[in-house]
């Protein structure tokens, strides 16, 4: 992105935004995760919806929500909640990057900072899928 | 003041900044961030609320994991330990605590991700109350349901 291009995004059409928000190339380190950290944030957005609606059984009492856990047990579910721990240690701890560099610390380490997030993410992900899949 | 001066605040990057800006103590200081605003805009305002809900969920995300699956049996609690764990009140307000705070980060975050791609303030506030409103009914939403399981108004 030039500065040129910064100045003219206020006029692009919603389509054309959104196609210049999704294009990766030229991107820096810190953009990718600003996109990875959008991206975890919508995931959990609607990973909270749908728990939202799976809690809401426990209005039908003992029977409604013992016929749940059988299905929060299942391989899928197990495989996603995985997944799920991966997108919300990522976004909490790139949110605490971000929320950091508002007090003027880490600016100059984005990238540093950015792969220990990811590194962190990974290992805390590799230890919950053995505890939850093993 | 000679030689570079110490670092401050980061209010944001400066209008003029090229994409990719880092700021650097030995420029002066009204190019390596934003003047100090006289009072806060709602952005500002938003964005330290999403920043303090953000903090609040570490903390309480962190309990509900602990309390709901990593302590009991198996991962999951059954409907009378639910019910049991809601009825104390340190875990109710544990919870209550991540319901809003998890809601209200989402609907910060939802607007911000929206203000990226509609710059007409007129469809923005219209997408800033359909996400309060939004925001609002689930709150309510839940605070029924958890209210109903823990009064026991349901079936056995």
């Amino acid at each position: 992105m030039t500065a040129s291009d910064s100045r003219t995004l206020g006029t692009m059409s919603f389509v054309r935004r959104l196609a210049y928000w999704l294009e990766p190339r030229w991107r820096d380190p810190g953009w990718l995760a600003f996109a990875l950290n959008r991206l975890t944030g919508h995931i959990l957005v609607l990973y909270l919806v749908l728990h939202m609606v799976v809690l809401s059984q426990l209005l039908d009492g003992a029977e409604g929500w013992d016929r749940l856990l059988g299905l929060f047990g299942s391989r899928p579910f197990l495989v996603g909640d995985t997944l799920l721990i991966a997108a919300i240690v990522f976004h909490g701890l790139n949110g605490l990057r971000v929320a950091a560099l508002t007090f003027g610390m880490g600016a100059r380490h984005t990238t540093l900072l950015i792969l220990l997030v990811l590194g962190v993410m990974t290992i805390v992900t590799a230890f919950a899928g053995w505890a939850i899949l093993g | 003041m000679t030689g570079p001066q110490p670092a401050r605040r980061f209010l944001g990057r400066p209008d003029q900044a090229y994409p990719g800006f880092v700021p650097d103590d030995t420029m002066p200081a009204d190019a390596r961030t934003r003047p100090r605003p006289r009072s806060r805009s709602a952005a500002s305002r938003l964005w330290l609320i999403q920043a303090l809900t953000g903090v609040f969920l570490i903390a309480f995300l962190g309990i509900h994991l602990v309390a709901q699956h990593f302590v009991a049996p198996g991962g999951l609690r059954d409907y009378e330990a639910v019910v049991a764990y809601l009825r104390e009140p340190l875990a109710l307000a544990a919870e209550l605590g991540l319901l809003f705070s998890v809601i209200v980060h989402a609907c910060v975050g939802m607007r911000s991700a929206i203000v990226d791609v509609v710059s007409d303030a007129t469809r923005l506030r219209m997408a800033s109350v359909a996400i309060t409103t939004v925001g609002t009914l689930v709150a309510v939403y839940a605070l029924w349901v958890t209210v109903s399981v823990i009064a026991g108004n349901t079936p056995p």
